[in-house]
């Protein structure tokens, strides 16, 4: 839901980085751990993308995978673990948007290390590799 | 573009967040059960009384006590804008408790910076007087990360018992504030005091108040004697009873909103 807080993000980013140039295209990369609607965001940057300097700007975006490792007996894992994890997660934890409820990590991906264990072990000791974070991977100027 | 990208995201938004705040008055003591989150929150009460809009950010990821001190817990409420903050009569909250109620949080230092950069800048405060930021224990990420981001518009108030092993836990943060270049607003001398036995006692000690701020270069703020009744009663409630427990902290807040004792390092 706050698709559109996370979009105006990369996008005073980009802005400061462009330096009032215009862009060309524009690729950013999404952590699937934030578990963000793609298309809600990919819209939401294309409406905020309608204003000066971005005419003709080609976007990309992608969901990057995210992986995990557990410090205690080596273990990987990937989010479809993840997301077995967090449906167990009770109501009272989830956060209310207008029209459903969201998993912190939607919020605060860096939380995980709270909500997910090491599907072999047990241990919270874990480290996610990649998948956390909203990066402006690529940014061509005009 | 790397992991550097999205850190500069991060502090781009919370830059562009912190430009709707006043003040940043940090809390900290180094030393963990001295009192900083009391202290922290009934700053943060004290200074709302006057009317100022105040906000409490708490940096105690694996030991946020600020939602039981204010009576706020999960869950939180979104919307396109972020997250929007616990309101506590008055006040708005913010803590990683409000995401995870009763679990533990473990985690290394890694992730902490982007965490708490997060956790600011999704966070929908509004215009904001005063940010109080209620510092974890240590000198470790959360700190250096508090220091980092609100350094431009922040300043610090230390809190220490008047136990010798505080005092020099806290004289460190003192010496680092100073070498960080963090403008000092004094020191609050928590649990000083109780009453007991029909007089008052020391339990954690005397402090000389004159050899105290000579010892850390800095203005005791305030005397808060121990009271027992926090933790049981509302922390609101206790502050809208007269005696010395109030007057500790309307005395802090009057400083803090001022610029009496204002030193900088």
């Amino acid at each position: 839901m706050h698709e559109l807080s996370l979009a105006q993000s990369i996008l005073d980013q980009v802005a400061k980085m462009a330096g009032g140039r215009g862009i060309r295209v524009l690729e950013i990369g999404v952590g699937e751990l934030m578990q963000v609607d793609r298309k809600a965001f990919e819209q939401a940057v294309k409406v905020l993308m309608s204003g000066p300097g971005f005419e003709g700007a080609a976007l990309r975006v992608r969901v990057e995978k995210a992986s995990f490792s557990c410090r205690r007996c080596g273990s990987k894992w990937k989010m479809a673990d993840v997301r077995k994890q967090l449906s167990g997660l009770p109501d009272s934890l989830k956060v209310r948007e207008p029209e459903d409820r969201a998993s912190p990590l939607h919020f605060l991906p860096y939380l995980y290390t709270a909500f997910v264990r090491c599907p072999k072990c047990g241990s919270s000791d874990i480290y996610a590799g990649s998948g956390k974070e909203l990066v402006l991977r690529g940014l061509i100027l005009k | 573009m790397s992991d550097a990208a999205a850190k500069e995201g991060l502090l781009l938004a919370v830059k562009k967040r912190l430009d709707d705040v006043g003040k940043v008055v940090m809390v900290g003591g180094g030393k963990g059960g001295v009192g900083k989150s009391l202290v922290a929150c009934g700053l943060a009460i004290s200074l709302a009384k006057s009317g100022a809009k105040v906000g409490v950010l708490d940096l105690d990821i694996h030991g946020a006590s600020v939602p039981e001190y204010l009576g706020v817990g999960p869950p939180l409420e979104s919307d396109a804008r972020g997250l929007k903050p616990k309101r506590a009569k008055g006040l708005k909250v913010m803590s990683v408790g409000l995401f995870t109620g009763s679990r533990p949080v473990p985690m290394r230092g890694d992730d902490k910076e982007a965490l708490v950069a997060q956790l600011f800048s999704l966070t929908v405060w509004g215009r904001l007087d005063y940010l109080v930021v209620d510092l974890p224990p240590g000198l470790a990420d959360e700190f250096l990360t508090a220091l980092k981001l609100f350094g431009r518009k922040a300043s610090l108030v230390l809190v220490t018992t008047p136990s010798p092993i505080a005092l020099k836990v806290v004289g460190r943060l003192r010496t680092l504030a100073r070498g960080e270049g963090i403008s000092l607003r004094g020191v609050v001398l928590n649990m000083s005091s109780m009453r007991a036995l029909g007089g008052v006692i020391h339990p954690l000690g005397r402090a000389d108040r004159g050899a105290l701020e000579s010892l850390l270069e800095a203005k005791v703020l305030a005397e808060v004697p121990f009271e027992p009744r926090v933790g049981v009663t509302e922390l609101r409630a206790l502050l809208r009873r007269r005696g010395e427990f109030s007057d500790g902290f309307t005395s802090l807040a009057r400083t803090v909103s001022g610029t009496e004792g204002n030193e900088r390092p």
